[in-house]
């Protein structure tokens, strides 16, 4: 189906991609995994569905919902062959008035909706990942599910780190976290030792010159 | 010619997993954001190089993926291994079912799992539908590779 240049047209075939969407939905189920329906009852963030199910008045309103900062760089793996499907269906309801904004669309609801996949999916690209870790070491041999399973606990791992910065920074009366929350999470967490070298106090310049001096005594 | 970055993970992954878990009104200083990327990374060295000393000593060429969920317990991150078992569960299943739809589809190559890169192995463990990702052919039966 061509793509539709007229808004007008375009609406007519929003309206009849509404009435699809019911039947789409269940396909896009049966197309990605079952865990999707599970992501349904455990998505606690604004509705991401609607979004691409019910379309209201205007294309340009439903696009303005969907608009995220963050750059290009995404996960690939998974991503891509959804977005195939994604796009299959973008073509039937008729939404993509410009090609480049529909994919641009697409991609940021494929975005909204990794945000909500927390148990199935990856968030971080898996070509990263193997490149992070075979620059510690290149002849390193490693399975597929090892490189998943490092994918996700570093997931876990930023949540952690972040949650305890959070509190570092709520102490503090602060809403924003700075280094010095994540420093002094570091300095006070066992746990978090590896990371002393990379994530150092901020000391000021004359209290290190003063303790320098002292220690030289 | 490696660049910096290439040993980041993306900062607009970095950013979006810590505005998820945080409340609304939280905010992040971009460079606490920068500082979490290279804690990310470092994480990362640390698990591998832990997991990878261990096969060493056990004589073992290719880490696992029970070599991680060790790695992490013995670094002190024992509540990741819980979640660990169930991810593996659900990375199984996901792989299982892209290679069903593989064998539906006409027998084009998918690059996207062989792009792990040269030092990549399988698992020797895992289900005989991974051998099928090695075999570019598509159509030759797993038998062959065993």
């Amino acid at each position: 189906m061509p793509p539709l240049n007229t808004a007008r047209a375009g609406k007519m075939a929003k309206k009849q991609g509404a009435e699809k969407t019911g039947t789409q939905e269940n396909s896009k189920t049966e197309n990605k995994i079952k865990i999707k329906q599970k992501k349904k009852t455990h998505n606690n963030d604004d509705a991401e569905e609607p979004k691409v199910a019910i379309v209201p008045s205007s294309s340009t309103e439903s696009q303005n919902d969907v608009v995220e900062e963050s750059s290009g760089e995404e996960e690939n793996g998974i991503v891509e062959e959804r977005k195939e499907n994604r796009e299959r269906e973008k073509k039937k309801n008729g939404k993509k008035e410009v090609k480049n904004k529909g994919k641009k669309k697409i991609e940021k609801d494929e975005e909204e909706e990794e945000k909500g996949e927390t148990t199935a999916l990856y968030k971080f690209p898996m070509n990263r990942v193997s490149r992070i870790i075979k620059s510690e070491d290149s002849d390193l041999r490693i399975s597929q599910e090892a490189v998943f399973l490092i994918n996700r606990a570093s997931e876990k791992f930023l949540e952690l780190f972040c949650r305890e910065a959070y509190a570092c920074a709520f102490m503090d009366r602060k809403k924003q976290i700075g280094y010095n929350h994540l420093s002094s999470v570091v300095s006070k967490r066992r746990r978090f030792d590896f990371l002393s070298d990379f994530v150092p106090e901020k000391v000021k310049a004359e209290d290190a010159s003063k303790q320098m001096s002292m220690t030289e005594k | 010619m490696v660049e910096e970055h290439d040993k980041l993970l993306p900062i607009a992954n970095v950013g979006r997993i810590m505005k998820h878990i945080l409340p609304r009104n939280a905010k992040i200083s971009k460079e606490a954001k920068e500082t979490m990327q290279e804690c990310v990374s470092e994480f990362i060295s640390f698990v591998t190089s832990e997991a990878s000393d261990k096969c060493h000593k056990e004589n073992r060429k290719t880490v696992n993926g029970d070599d991680i969920c060790w790695a992490l317990s013995s670094l002190g991150f024992d509540n990741f291994s819980e979640f660990m078992s169930r991810y593996l569960h659900k990375f199984r299943e996901y792989e299982r079912h892209k290679a069903e739809q593989n064998k539906a589809s006409s027998s084009e190559d998918k690059d996207e799992v062989t792009s792990y890169g040269v030092g990549l192995q399988p698992d020797t463990s895992a289900p005989i539908f991974e051998f099928q990702i090695l075999d570019k052919g598509g159509s030759s039966s797993s038998a062959n590779l065993k």
